[in-house]
């Protein structure tokens, strides 16, 4: 797994390939810390993973929680794929903080336009 | 009473010494008895013939007026030396001649006279001899008699002197003894008492005033009643009049007594009568042995005795004292019942007189002791350490609780608890506990369309059957190593690539779990038919029956956390999912078939939220 976080416009956090239990320490660091730089919103791009267990659902669940308290929200980019059937299984993408896109610009305009009127539909 | 007999002793020795040279003596000078029969004849003849001569050579022509005084003297002579008879005699002799001569005044001398004086000479001599033979015969006849009388005498008095030393030694033994006798009565550490037939104390010893408390002054003369334990007199005085009544020489009896400051204390009684000579009254020797710590001990064990005798009694739970029974090899083959209590006779309906002192195989007609109990109660008997076990008696379908205790040798106790309305109770539990497990499992199949089931590790081993390879997985960077490796092995059973993707990711929660939970566990791979099937097992703690259906359907993630993610992963992205979970670890396989199913995979998100 890769994980990077960038900060352009917005803050980006970057997986790629497996996320699982020997690797999810650092797959949660980033997410915390992205949770306590952007606390109004981020985009966590898994377009580049193949994989997710349930520990990494576990962080990403931990980091919807974190930001619930101060409203923020998280904007995923996955691909179709099984890391997108696991995220739906678990309903991950029903919850009000968390907005799945397909695409990363999706993702930007919906994180700018949030941030522009503090409200996405 | 010594200072008395001693004296007299020494008076009689005295008088003995006295009298002994004289007792000696016997004959003296009265009685020459050693002299022969015949002296007496010739000492008269001698003195006849001598005094015939003596009167002839003196004076042919003697007056005859003096013939008498030499007969009298000769009479006088023969008197003393041959007594009275041989003296009358000589007398009577004297006296004829006298006559004789006297008739005759004027005898002219010449040999008339002295053919006279032969003739009276000859008469003298023959009458004098026979007279002194007579008298000698006579003498020695007295002298026979008496010393005949006094041999007797002389028996009698040596008879009497024994008698007399016999008896005076006799005194010094009862002396003595009763010198010992008194030494000991006093000084002996048991008590003493002497009464009287009517109780009253006559002595006592010091030992036995100290036990009762009175002074050795103030016993005699009080009664025995005085300080005798009323409850117990009337037994007492019984075994006394009898004594007194001569059918008892004799008895011994334990008995209380009451001390002067009204303590009860225990003693020993040993009573004997002394039965004196007919005019003197009989009296009774008591001994009295202090036994009151021993009554008081007797009592503090025979209480305790009691009250162990009365729990044992009365005790609900079954108790029995038993005896194991080997067979000549040694080995422990029966038991024989020593005791039992009335709960024993409650719960086998069997009274005590029918199972003391038999074997269990007996009591019970079996053929063999039942082993469960054999083997505990010869453990316990070898050991000497006390078990507890719980088992099952066939004979009277019973589980019981017992607890064995050694008791010396081949003895040991047993308390016996009727543990079946608890055992049952328990199945019943077990019973309960099953259904709902099978509540559980049925409802869980059903809202996992028969993708998640509860079953056992049996159950799961058995449908897998042999594996073809395994791993063991101990460390979370295994996880990556192992997914590839069974994709790999899926890959080669011409798996469609669509279902190892899957497998992988329900494998990998699996495997997820075993480490979050368990620390790691073992992994196998298994064909099954027209499926692939992985069984992960570990020795974790289990997951507890209750979290299965939140597992299993909770849609919320958020109260499930990993373990409820990961089931649900697991049971969507596989064919079927077993489970097998308790205190022992977690099994579970995950079954995935190497085509997928015609009909189309149903919505996952659906599972869970059609049945929520």
């Amino acid at each position: 797994m890769i994980v990077e976080t960038i900060r352009d416009t917005h803050l980006t956090v970057r997986a790629g390939g497996d996320i699982d239990i020997s690797n999810v320490h650092d797959f949660d660091t980033a997410l915390r810390d992205a949770v306590e730089e952007a606390p109004k919103g981020f985009i966590l791009d898994l377009s580049g993973s193949t994989y997710i267990d349930s520990a990494g659902l576990q962080a990403i669940i931990s980091a919807y929680h974190a930001m619930r308290r101060v409203e923020g929200k998280i904007h995923i980019v996955v691909k179709r794929g099984n890391v997108r059937d696991v995220i739906h299984l678990i309903h991950l993408d029903a919850l009000p903080g968390i907005l799945v896109y397909e695409d990363s610009e999706s993702a930007e305009q919906a994180l700018g336009k949030q941030i522009a009127n503090g409200e996405v539909d | 009473m010594s200072d008395k007999h001693i004296p007299d002793g020494t008076e009689l020795r005295d008088e003995e010494q006295g009298r002994s040279p004289e007792g000696r003596g016997e004959g003296g000078i009265l009685y020459p008895r050693q002299w022969p029969w015949w002296a007496g004849y010739a000492i008269a003849i001698t003195a006849e013939l001598f005094l015939a001569l003596v009167l002839w050579l003196l004076d042919p022509y003697l007056p005859l007026s003096r013939f008498p005084i030499l007969y009298i003297l000769t009479v006088i002579g023969v008197t003393y030396f041959f007594g009275a008879g041989a003296g009358a005699m000589a007398l009577v002799l004297a006296f004829c001649i006298f006559l004789y001569l006297s008739l005759n005044p004027r005898f002219m001398p010449g040999p008339v006279y002295l053919a006279g004086l032969v003739l009276a000479g000859v008469i003298l001599l023959l009458v004098g001899s026979i007279a002194g033979g007579a008298g000698a015969y006579a003498l020695r006849r007295s002298r026979l008699r008496i010393q005949h009388v006094a041999e007797e005498l002389m028996v009698s008095n040596t008879a009497l002197r024994d008698e007399i030393a016999r008896r005076r030694q006799v005194e010094e033994a009862l002396t003595r003894s009763e010198a010992r006798f008194r030494s000991t009565f006093d000084r002996a550490g048991i008590g003493m008492t002497i009464v009287d037939t009517r109780g009253t104390v006559l002595v006592a010893n010091p030992a036995f005033a100290y036990f009762i408390g009175y002074s050795r002054e103030e016993l005699p003369g009080m009664n025995v009643e005085q300080y005798a334990y009323p409850e117990d007199t009337k037994h007492t005085n019984k075994l006394l009049k009898e004594m007194v009544e001569g059918r008892l020489d004799s008895f011994q009896s334990e008995k209380r007594y009451v001390t002067k400051d009204g303590r009860v204390v225990w003693g020993r009684l040993t009573a004997s009568i002394a039965r004196n000579p007919a005019p003197e009254p009989p009296f009774i020797i008591g001994m009295i042995e202090d036994i009151t710590e021993r009554k008081e001990a007797e009592e503090t064990l025979r209480r305790s005795e009691e009250k162990y005798r009365l729990l044992f009694e009365n005790m609900n739970d079954i108790a029995g004292i038993d005896e194991l029974v080997y067979d000549a090899a040694g080995r422990p083959i029966d038991w024989i019942i020593r005791d039992a209590n009335p709960a024993f006779e409650k719960a086998s309906g069997i009274t005590r007189d029918k199972l003391v002192g038999r074997r269990i195989t007996e009591i019970y007609g079996l053929d063999r002791a039942p082993e469960p109990f054999l083997n505990r109660y010869a453990q316990v008997v070898s050991t000497g350490i006390p078990a507890q076990f719980e088992a099952y008696f066939e004979k009277r379908n019973v589980f019981v609780f017992v607890s064995a205790y050694p008791m010396g040798g081949r003895s040991f106790g047993t308390i016996t608890l009727d543990i079946t309305g608890r055992i049952l109770a328990e199945q019943r539990e077990r019973e309960r506990e099953a259904e709902k497990l099978e509540f559980y499992r049925r409802t869980i199949m059903a809202a996992t369309n028969g993708k998640l089931i509860i079953a056992e590790r049996s159950d799961i081993e058995k449908v897998s059957g042999q594996p073809l390879y395994s791993w063991e997985v101990r460390q979370a960077p295994d996880l990556p190593i192992l997914r590839g490796n069974i994709s790999e092995v899926a890959r080669a059973a011409a798996m469609e690539e669509e279902q190892i993707v899957k497998l992988s990711i329900a494998v990998g929660e699996a495997l997820t779990n075993a480490i979050k939970h368990a620390g790691g566990g073992f992994v196998s791979l298994h064909k099954v038919v027209d499926s692939l099937m992985i069984v992960i097992s570990d020795r974790g703690p289990g997951i507890p029956a209750l979290t299965l259906p939140d597992v299993a359907l909770r849609e919320q993630f958020s109260t499930v956390g990993t373990l409820g993610i990961g089931y649900k992963i697991m049971i969507s992205f596989s064919d079927k999912v077993y489970l097998a979970t308790g205190p022992e670890g977690t099994m579970v396989a995950v079954e995935m078939k190497l085509h997928p199913a015609k009909s189309p995979v149903p919505d996952i998100g659906m599972i869970a939220s059609s049945n929520a």
